[in-house]
């Protein structure tokens, strides 16, 4: 996918994603009471500033809509095989993306894990460093020796050192 | 008062969280991926357990450490360590390909302490007289400073204008969650009980600068620059070239101090000005760009400057001039201290504490670059396997601790991932993170004022500093909509 089309998808989906923030910050107010010695209230600011961000979002939605017909018509008018990575002759670097959604994956379990009281913090993050270490270096075995201790370290030196020195009880 | 606050930050204690502070700051800040809002955001949850000026002189050594720190990347890597380092680059690269390494980092080390040396004489100069004069300001001239803020970020942010009217109006409309401050009623909850508080600016700070990173460190972690070989000699900038360069270095330091000063403009603008001007008056411009040292010198004289130049702004009005003052600011809050105008009434040891600690670590950043510069070299080739997920279990822990609760985990996690996504639709953050912090300034104040004024909002207009300040918001906003309009038709003329 070419980089105008992937910035026209990523801004609609913005401008889709804002419109629907404001409107749940306008339905938050709804049940606000009106004010009484306040000139403005506790609903005033939080209403402005979500008509003000459907306001962007829909100049944004109306911007980028326009985009999208310059784009289409720039299309058709090009002629065959110049797109545009072929015109820039670079060879962009390549993008993990599946990497990061796993990652972001592990890291929603291992918050769960520990939300769900399945598992204390030592466990969990001894579990959770040595996975995700692997993952992002592979299965070698000098990394996955270092990833232990690192996992080690922090699992049982931070839950140390937060309990009993900053006495804060980790879960 | 700031002799006496200097005194005190030689005591051992202060000393040494300034030796730790800049010595993290030039590591987190030398390692590409990892910024010094990270650091200090990361460090936040471990000052909870500290006086509130030790930890300010902690974050503000962190602070001057990480600006330093992107030297030795952007010399030797052709990438900066920190965003602020990007013009050092150009010249530094060349330099050490050509064999001169130690000459570039020792002329920026050189140039970056001048720049923080000077910048900070300027906020022993104007800061404690602003301060007087801030003090005089009301309700109206705090809602209006905040537009102005808030206008001139989204203008010189990366992107379009628009998006950065946007990223400050969602990061206003993420502050309104909580207690009205005016009525004391529950506001945005939609029900949750943990929502009742709002959401507290440490889970966000720390998902939109250490979980938006990390994705984007691990979406790009096959990016390996290329290392040049070094030699780490000539260190210490010979006195013929500090003469050679005087003025280069004061005319830089006091761009980067004026565009600390100016709210939100980040460092990297101030190096981009500092390095245009210095090209511009050059005898030899032509040698820009490929390993002349007025380059290096230019870029980083400028970004150590706007340290305590922004720094200014900070104690004097409670404005931050970038994203890692919005952090300090948040930091003050965190630790029950009001900024703003009274702070050199209520907190005067705070104020001067972190003027003192500008100074001093600027002196332990020389040192320490100059000392470590080889083995911080070293510490860059840790791969990032090791670092990231560590990192995510600071983020966590650091969110956990707050309250001791997961629901701040999860805001985290979710502001990490907002952070990501907004980045990705090139949405610049830092309008997000100032309106967050700002808002709660800007909101309350105004109430009052009305409440004062019955309703009207004519002082709005009939105070003359709020005047002005809405007149520089209105002049920023025409002008950078007609010069983005100017410049949409002349890209469209070009294509025709």
């Amino acid at each position: 996918m070419d980089v105008t089309k992937h910035r026209l998808i990523a801004d609609t989906v913005l401008a889709c994603g804002l419109l629907l923030i404001s409107g749940l910050a306008y339905w938050g107010t709804l049940e606000l009471p009106d004010p009484i010695f306040d000139p403005l209230g506790a609903a005033f600011v939080p209403k402005v500033l979500a008509y003000c961000l459907a306001f962007a979002s829909v100049i944004l939605l109306i911007k980028t809509f326009y985009g999208a017909v310059k784009f289409s018509g720039a299309k058709q008018n090009q002629a065959a095989g110049t797109s545009e990575e072929a015109v820039s002759g670079q060879e962009q670097p390549r993008q993990r993306n599946w990497l990061a959604f796993a990652s972001v994956l592990l890291t929603i379990a291992y918050i769960a894990v520990m939300y769900c009281q399945l598992c204390g913090y030592r466990t969990a993050t001894i579990i959770f460093l040595i996975a995700f270490g692997t993952m992002l270096a592979g299965l070698k075995p000098k990394m996955i020796a270092i990833n232990l201790v690192i996992a080690l370290i922090l699992g049982f030196g931070l839950y140390w050192i937060f309990t009993e020195v900053l006495v804060v009880n980790l879960p | 008062m700031l002799a006496q606050a200097l005194l005190d930050t030689l005591a051992p204690l202060p000393i040494f969280y300034i030796f730790i502070g800049v010595a993290l700051g030039c590591i987190v800040g030398a390692i590409p991926g990892l910024t010094g809002s990270m650091l200090i955001v990361l460090t936040l949850p471990l000052t909870f357990y500290m006086d509130s000026t030790l930890a300010m002189i902690l974050l503000v050594a962190m602070y001057v450490g990480s600006i330093s720190g992107g030297l030795i990347t952007a010399t030797l890597l052709r990438m900066p360590g920190t965003p602020s380092s990007i013009m050092t680059t150009l010249d530094g690269y060349p330099m050490a390909q050509q064999g001169k390494a130690g000459r570039a980092l020792g002329i920026g080390i050189m140039a970056s302490f001048v720049g923080g040396i000077v910048a900070w004489i300027f906020m022993v100069l104007v800061a404690p007289p602003l301060g007087k004069i801030a003090v005089k300001f009301g309700p109206f001239e705090y809602f209006s400073m905040v537009v102005m803020a808030l206008v001139l970020i989204a203008s010189v942010s990366e992107g379009s204008f628009l998006k950065g009217i946007i990223s400050g109006l969602l990061g206003l409309l993420v502050a309104t969650p909580g207690i009205d401050p005016g009525t004391a009623v529950p506001r945005l909850d939609f029900g949750f009980n943990e929502m009742a508080g709002g959401f507290h600016i440490l889970p966000v700070l720390i998902g939109l600068f250490g979980i938006s990173q990390i994705i984007t460190d691990i979406v790009n972690i096959d990016q390996k620059p290329e290392k040049v070989p070094m030699k780490f000699s000539n260190l210490f900038m010979s006195l013929r070239d500090l003469k050679k360069q005087a003025v280069n270095l004061i005319r830089s330091s006091v761009i980067g101090t004026w565009v600390g000063i100016l709210p939100g403009i980040g460092a990297n603008i101030g190096s981009i000005i500092a390095y245009g001007a210095a090209k511009n008056m050059s005898k030899t411009p032509e040698k820009f760009g490929t390993g002349h040292d007025e380059g290096v010198v230019a870029s980083e004289a400028a970004n150590n400057a706007t340290v305590s130049g922004a720094l200014i702004p900070l104690i004097t009005l409670g404005i931050p001039g970038s994203i890692i003052d919005a952090i300090l600011l948040g930091a003050m809050y965190i630790h029950n201290v009001q900024p703003g105008p009274l702070l050199f009434k209520t907190n005067p040891e705070m104020a001067y504490g972190v003027m003192s600690s500008a100074l001093v670590a600027n002196i332990f950043m020389l040192f320490i670059m100059v000392g470590a510069t080889f083995f911080i070299a070293k510490i860059v080739d840790i791969h990032k396997a090791y670092i990231i997920p560590a990192i995510i279990v600071f983020c966590i822990i650091g969110s956990f601790a707050l309250h001791n609760r997961m629901f701040d985990v999860w805001v985290m996690f979710g502001f990490g991932l907002l952070g990501f996504g907004l980045e990705r639709c090139k949405v610049p953050l830092a309008p997000f993170i100032i309106g967050l912090i700002l808002c709660p300034l800007a909101e309350l104040p105004i109430r009052q004022g009305l409440m004062a004024t019955g309703g009207s909002l004519a002082p709005l207009v009939t105070r003359p500093a709020s005047l002005i300040f809405l007149i520089i918001s209105a002049l920023t906003f025409v002008w950078t909509i007609y010069q983005e309009v100017r410049k949409a038709n002349k890209s469209k003329s070009a294509k025709v």
